[in-house]
């Protein structure tokens, strides 16, 4: 997954909410509320990331540096997020 | 708002939503509602149901009138909550305290509305205890309806009781929300809230928001103000008189005018 670049899918309303961020997917042109999420400051910066362009290391690499964690603790964090994202198609494999 | 039945009809205009005027000479509506009234029947054991349509749904078929006026009521407000553009419908009780909103969310069975009256017992101004009304700059209005109270349990129906019958006032005019609580009544439960982040107080609302699916861009900017200007709390509570006692003893806002 370390080389997998992810770019943004489906519709969905974004929403900066102080710090953190509300995301609800739009699915049939309704909103999703089964399926809302609220973003920590990383997960937002995760979801900025997304672009098509960093890969699943570089993204890493870069929350790494920007929070100041453990390599490995931000590698795990973004697996888990782009995989809950990816379960629930709001973003793709570019 | 048509029937078959024009003896229906000061039954049906005293079921119109808060604001509703009547209006005569119109050909083009938004919405038509029909209400088809059971003739008595002519066949041995055909039942004849009163029916409800909002548009082409049918939102009620029932064989008991009364039951039918009151499912006629609800539809009717959901209808208004669902298509207002001016405001957000949020399912809610609301009163103010010294120039700002408490908003008490949650849906019907969560004992909003008699938290809501253990507030205007208190001395709080009365908003509505079925739904806060947020406005464009993320204000609440005032929903005026007589609180619903169910008196003799949770599961008893609910009366129509004037805010005058609890010793409170309505609300007039639009004011800033200062606390939104997220509670649940649970027999013996004391009051011991934790605090929500303006991201969890989004969701918690959006949950309880009327167009949050229709609309969800324009539901999210507005609980998005309410969310960063306002605390919001969420536990579950004993009494609802106490519960209030032991708010606003911790309550320390100011007082405005």
């Amino acid at each position: 997954m370390q080389s997998a670049v992810f770019v943004h899918s489906g519709e969905f309303v974004l929403r900066n909410v102080g710090s953190e961020a509300v995301l609800v997917p739009i699915r049939n042109r309704v909103g999703d509320l089964d399926a809302v999420y609220v973003m920590s400051p990383v997960a937002v910066r995760i979801w900025s990331l997304i672009d098509g362009v960093n890969d699943v290391e570089a993204i890493a690499a870069r929350i790494g540096d920007e929070f100041d964690v453990e390599p490995a603790t931000a590698a795990q964090d973004v697996n888990e997020l782009l995989s809950a994202l990816e379960g629930a198609e709001l973003i793709r494999r570019a | 708002m048509r029937t078959n039945a024009p003896e229906m009809i000061p039954r049906l205009k005293a079921l119109l939503p808060f604001g509703a005027r009547i209006v005569s000479g119109e050909k083009k509506v938004d919405f038509l509602c029909s209400f088809l009234a059971a003739k008595p029947s002519t066949r041995r054991g055909l039942k004849r149901f009163h029916l409800f349509y909002a548009d082409a749904t049918e939102a009620v078929k029932t064989l008991d009138l009364d039951a039918a006026l009151e499912q006629i009521e609800v539809e009717l407000r959901k209808l208004v909550a669902d298509h207002s553009r001016r405001e957000i419908f949020v399912h809610a009780g609301v009163v103010e305290w010294h120039g700002r909103a408490i908003v008490i969310a949650g849906k019907s069975f969560t004992g909003k509305s008699s938290l809501t009256a253990a507030f205007v017992r208190a001395g709080a101004r009365y908003f509505s205890d079925e739904f806060a009304l947020i406005d464009a700059a993320g204000r609440v209005r005032p929903y005026p309806k007589p609180l619903s109270l169910r008196l003799d349990g949770e599961m008893a129906k609910a009366v129509d009781t004037p805010v005058e019958d609890l010793g409170g006032t309505q609300g007039k005019r639009a004011v800033e929300v200062g606390c939104i609580l997220f509670t649940l009544y649970r027999k013996g439960s004391r009051w011991r809230p934790r605090r929500l982040t303006p991201g969890q107080t989004v969701l918690a609302l959006l949950k309880n928001t009327i167009p949050a699916r229709r609309r969800p861009k324009d539901a999210l900017a507005r609980l998005r103000s309410v969310a960063l200007a306002a605390e919001a709390l969420q536990g579950t509570r004993g009494e609802a008189s106490e519960m209030v006692r032991q708010f606003l003893t911790q309550l320390d806002w100011e007082v405005r005018p």
